[in-house]
């Protein structure tokens, strides 16, 4: 089933860690603030208004995954029961959600942000750092049949079939994707898609320093300056703000956000 | 003595067939098995018509090498290469294919046919990604990944079961065989039958 698998962290075990407080926005966030931020960020993209129909259903569906699986998990008979959409949309984290109570015992609400699959499993860094330039390697043999050697993916009869990993068309300097350590930790887990050969942990750290010292579109939080959404949100292992082997800082040259809808060719 | 008899028909066939206008010389062996416009021919030679020209070289290369195997194949890679090569594979990349009507993901998430859902979905179970991920909308290709759609049933089907049984190498990262070696010989005949009902 689309988003059940375990590894590229599923949207049912999301939807059992929220409400919760987040950096990127300094406040608790509900299921469905979390799901705008996917649009908003890994998409590049303009997320649907709070409580529309396309946010309730995307969290019908994360619920109706997670609750299914829990059910099936605890040995609680029936459908999954209904919820109203006002509840749907805040997530299963909160003190008042409505669990059979075989749930509840077992998932106290400290324990509901951590079912398998919920973050990434962290690859330690490499005690000798990570490198774009050894990450270019690395993206040559393993990546760029899919990814293209401009990392900027294809699309097939005007659809967007393998995705873009800079450029214009990616997600942008605000997505957690641009940080090396978050990569670093997608890519080991899950590519080259299939896991047809293991990356070790230092070509994953590479690879990810390569595809994210590159180009990429606005930090939806910027304000005008590049050293001041440097100093507020990028204290990580990310090179926003930075300049690579003497290039020009990035995001001073950042592609717009929210572009519009447009199929690209090959 | 079926092998030899099969390469003797196929150079025999090519001289005297009348050969398409713009049909390159060098690739008028080829044609024997695989038709003039590289459409295919069913228990000779799959359709090249279409495919990326770098992966027909490839292919080509593949067989002299011997990650590939068919004796024929194996006979007519070793007598080209090259510019030669890189012509023909041309010619046959740029021969029209019949148009497959695109499927854009989403469009439809419940599937009864298994085999279209491993086309559409994969089975991420087993950690099996969809065909259409790597080889397009619908199949018909991407970059350099070929399309399927269309493609001889036995063919495809020889090929899964090829690299299942390592006797087809060569393709990066070994990602089809990993891919063909979680799939059972059900799943292959009917994912098989399926791609090339996709016209």
């Amino acid at each position: 089933m689309p988003g059940a698998a375990p590894t590229p962290p599923p949207l049912w075990a999301a939807y059992f860690a929220y409400p919760a407080y987040r950096k990127k926005n300094d406040k608790v966030n509900s299921y469905q603030e979390r799901l705008q931020g996917c649009m908003t960020y890994s998409m590049n993209g303009k997320a649907p208004p709070l409580g529309s129909p396309e946010l309730v259903a995307f969290a019908a569906y994360s619920y109706w995954l997670g609750m299914g699986a829990l059910m099936d998990k605890y040995g609680v008979p029936g459908p999954v029961p209904e919820l109203d959409d006002e509840e749907l949309l805040k997530g299963g984290k909160g003190d008042d959600f409505p669990l059979p109570d075989a749930i509840v015992r077992a998932l106290p609400v400290d324990e509901r942000g951590k079912l398998p699959g919920r973050g990434y499993p962290l690859v330690e860094k490499p005690t000798g750092g990570y490198s774009p330039q050894r990450g270019e390697t690395v993206y040559r043999q393993h990546c760029q049949l899919c990814h293209g050697a401009d990392g900027q993916g294809y699309a097939s009869a005007g659809i967007p079939t393998l995705p873009p990993l800079w450029g214009p068309d990616s997600f942008n300097w605000g997505a957690g994707m641009h940080r090396v350590n978050t990569a670093a930790y997608f890519i080991h887990e899950n590519m080259p898609l299939g896991k047809s050969i293991q990356l070790t942990p230092q070509q994953a750290w590479d690879v990810a320093a390569y595809i994210n010292s590159r180009e990429r579109p606005q930090d939806p939080r910027f304000d005008g300056s590049v050293e001041k959404l440097r100093q507020r949100y990028h204290q990580h292992t990310g090179y926003y703000g930075q300049s690579v082997d003497g290039g020009p800082v990035l995001g001073a040259k950042a592609y717009p956000n929210f572009p519009p809808q447009q199929d690209s060719g090959d | 003595m079926r092998i030899p008899l099969l390469l003797t028909f196929c150079v025999f066939l090519s001289p005297t067939s009348s050969l398409a206008a713009d049909l390159p010389l060098e690739a008028g062996v080829c044609a024997g098995c695989h038709g003039e416009q590289g459409q295919g021919i069913n228990n000779l030679g799959p359709r090249l018509a279409g495919l990326p020209a770098q992966y027909l070289e490839r292919q080509v290369n593949l067989f002299k090498g011997g990650s590939r195997q068919n004796v024929t194949m194996h006979a007519m890679a070793m007598g080209i290469g090259g510019e030669q090569l890189q012509k023909v594979a041309n010619y046959f990349s740029a021969q029209p294919v019949q148009p497959v009507a695109p499927v854009r993901r989403g469009e439809q998430t419940a599937y009864t046919d298994p085999a279209a859902k491993l086309v559409y979905q994969g089975d991420w179970s087993r950690t099996l990604p969809a065909c259409a991920t790597c080889h397009g909308p619908a199949t018909i290709g991407v970059g350099q990944i070929p399309r399927l759609a269309g493609q001889q049933a036995d063919y495809l089907k020889n090929q899964l079961v090829a690299w299942q049984q390592g006797k087809r190498a060569g393709d990066p990262d070994n990602t089809m065989g990993n891919i063909a070696g979680k799939l059972s010989g059900a799943e292959i005949d009917a994912l098989s039958s399926y791609l090339a009902n996709l016209q």
